[in-house]
């Protein structure tokens, strides 16, 4: 009877349509390697990767609420140590199994964990935020110094030997390894939370103060759950050198850091499974939109303001927000709020391609030429399929006008 | 008798101002006594210096044989010495069923464990269950702490503090806030549980204090002014003109 009492409510939706977004998602990611392009698998490939990265940060925000903007250190330990590791299996010298590679990654991990995580969990809150950013630095910064550890500019790089009778030479394969070991790994995470060690992080996030009255030594559970996530960040840097053969010391930047950062509070950081949504959608969108419009960074910094803004609880939040509702009895309200987000996203993203595509033209070197053969200020811009000056008003009015209707809707639907 | 924990001269000064000003106070084995005093005369604060929360300026504290002071409030709670919140202080986001079992394991030092399943270890759910119970939130179990009245976070506050099965227990002010029938049982409550046990409680209500503790000190502007049993106290001039005026007589 005891047992069966309900672990912490957080902000999940109901258990039910969980379950079922579990399963359906789970038969994507199975099915996958029959339906789709090796293009699209190497997309998935790092979608996977992204997201159990992202998980892995958010392992260490969700439960003890320690923000790092320094994971990427852990992320590219990983890399690195799996990457001479697999050199040292390609010369001999290592007997151990590519499929056993990303081990290295998440011991690697651990153990910068373990000795960044005891130092930067002696502060909280900010303080803390600035240490990791200033551990990931430094690591950086030894980027160019150690050559036959980092491998200097051009990096390093490594094959992946054949195993059992599997060659890895495809990206089918690949991505079955790095399905398997995504999927142990977010199983990983997601029991921990559901340890005691797991619950009394959570309680770190919660109350620490009144936790060390109860006689818990609240900086050893930091230093343990931030090993757990470096450890976690590891092993997604791991499946990246097995993906990619080639790490260089430029993963160490801040690039790689903010990556688990945005994936994670654009898909819901009050949600287990949000960072994944975060991270495949952002994944996703980099190698679509990446490919039509140099443009797609900014984009997604528009993006993840927004999102920041107008729903703290993420993607994840607004689903489970809506399902919930639709649980309750009110599934025309939360219909009339989808359609209203719907609505308001494609507001804001015409006014904000519009506004980016023209200045982006406005301001190029093409343009500049344009200006000096035809003579005129301000030459007709072609972009979007479209020519038109990039002085209309009434175009740069509509633009405004759908940027604050939809911001105006998009509030509109956030509210309770 | 022997005392359980001691403080020798302590003093606590928060830049110049001296809000303990040399505070001796011997808590006899397994006696329930009580600390009053006017707001703002320090009862807190001394709380605060006890369990580690602050720093001592000077003196020093004894629990047992073993120097307190300079220890870190983990560590005195591993000791033996627990302590209640007079602003309460408990897991918000976690049900009430969590915030005890949490209690519950930290005691037991398994509240680190990682290589099972919290929810396998169904004594300390069983037990934090019956804790629960004991100070009438079993209906709540599954509420989280932050959704709770005010009256059931206090009675959750002060079930957090007795889950640590102390020696020696603090409470600051636990019935404060609730109504007569809920302070009532909790005073019951109280009793029952600092059965055998060292209490050392501040309470605003004179009748509790008569009716719970065996001996009261009075603290007033950082200085303790009188300690004797609560017949003495009643018909100590100085307590009367000091702090407790026409409360006595009513
Ligand atoms: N951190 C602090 N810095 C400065 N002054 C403080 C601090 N903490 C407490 N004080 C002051 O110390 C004095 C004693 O406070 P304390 O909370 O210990 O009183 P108390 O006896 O518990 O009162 P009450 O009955 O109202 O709870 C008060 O004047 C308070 O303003
Ligand atoms: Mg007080």
């Amino acid at each position: 009877m005891t047992a069966s009492v309900a672990e912490t409510p957080m902000a999940a939706p109901p258990s039910r349509s969980r379950a079922i977004g579990v399963a359906l998602g789970s038969l994507l990611l199975l099915v996958l390697p029959a339906l789709a392009t090796d293009r699209y698998l190497e997309t998935a490939t790092r979608g996977l990767i992204a997201s159990l990265f992202a998980l892995a940060f958010n392992l260490l925000w969700r439960h003890c609420r320690l923000l790092s903007f320094g994971h990427a250190a852990y992320f590219g330990a990983g890399m690195f140590a799996t990457i001479h590791a697999m050199r040292a299996a390609e010369a001999g010298s290592l007997d151990l199994p590519l499929p056993l590679m990303p081990l290295m990654g998440l011991l690697a991990g651990a153990v910068l964990g373990l000795v960044c995580g005891a130092l930067a969990t002696i502060r909280t809150g900010t303080y803390f935020a600035m240490i990791t950013l200033a551990i990931s630095e430094l690591v950086h910064s030894f980027g160019p110094q150690f050559g036959s550890l980092f491998g200097g500019e051009s990096g390093l790089s490594a094959m992946r030997m054949p195993w059992a009778g599997f060659a890895f030479g495809d990206a089918r394969q690949v991505y079955v390894l790095v399905l398997a070991w995504a999927l142990a790994g977010a199983a990983a995470l997601w029991l921990f939370g559901m340890t005691p060690l797991g619950r009394t992080a959570f309680a770190v996030g919660e109350n620490e103060t009144r936790l060390r009255f109860l006689g818990m030594r609240t900086h050893a559970v930091k230093t343990a759950t931030f090993c757990a996530s470096a450890a976690a960040s590891g092993l997604a840097g791991a499946l990246l050198a097995v993906a990619n053969e080639n790490v260089d010391y430029s993963i160490f930047g801040g690039g790689a850091s903010a990556a688990p950062v945005m994936h994670t509070f654009i898909g819901g950081a009050g949600t287990f499974l949000g960072p994944v949504l975060g991270a495949v959608l952002l994944t996703g969108f980099g190698s679509i939109v990446g490919q039509a419009t140099r443009l797609w960074l900014l984009y997604q910094g528009i993006f993840f303001v927004l999102v920041v803004m107008l729903a703290p609880g993420g993607l994840a939040g607004l689903v489970a927000a809506g399902l919930r509702r639709s649980a309750d009895g009110q599934a025309a309200k939360a219909l009339r709020a989808t359609a209203l987000v719907l609505a308001g996203a494609l507001l804001v993203t015409c006014a904000v391609v519009f506004a980016g595509e023209t200045l982006s033209e406005v301001l190029s070197d093409a343009y500049s030429a344009a200006r000096a053969t035809t003579g005129m200020r301000f030459p007709p811009v072609e972009r979007l399929g479209l020519a038109y000056s990039p002085l209309s008003l009434p175009l740069w009015a509509a633009a405004a006008a759908a940027f604050l209707g939809g911001v105006l809707l998009l509030r509109r639907a956030m509210r309770p | 008798m022997t005392a359980t924990l001691e403080l020798k001269g302590v003093v606590k000064r928060f830049g110049p101002a001296e809000i303990i000003r040399g505070v001796d106070l011997r808590v006899l084995r397994g006696e329930r006594h009580a600390l009053i005093g006017p707001n703002g005369a320090g009862k807190s604060t001394l709380f605060h210096l006890v369990s580690g929360h602050l720093r001592l300026s000077g003196g020093e504290i004894r629990l047992g044989g073993t120097r307190l002071d300079g220890r870190s409030p983990a560590a005195i709670a591993r000791l033996g010495l627990a302590r209640s919140f007079q602003i309460t202080s408990i897991f918000g986001g976690m049900s009430v069923f969590e915030n005890l079992r949490l209690a519950v394991l930290a005691r037991r030092r398994r509240a680190t464990v990682a290589w099972r399943l919290a929810s396998a270890m169904t004594d300390a759910a069983e037990e934090a269950v019956a804790r629960a119970e004991a100070v009438r939130l079993r209906p709540r179990l599954d509420t989280p702490a932050a959704d709770l009245a005010y009256a059931e976070q206090r009675a959750l506050e002060l079930a957090l503090t007795l889950a640590l099965d102390p020696g020696v227990v603090l409470l600051d002010e636990p019935t404060a806030g609730m109504s007569a029938e809920e302070a009532a049982a909790t005073v019951d409550l109280i009793r029952r549980t600092t059965e055998g046990r060292t209490l050392l409680v501040v309470e605003h209500d004179m009748d509790i204090v008569f009716r719970l503790c065996d001996r009261i000190s009075v603290l007033v502007n950082g200085r303790v002014v009188a300690t004797d049993a609560p017949a003495a106290i009643a018909s100590n001039p100085d307590v009367r003109t000091a702090y407790l005026g026409d409360a006595v007589d009513a």
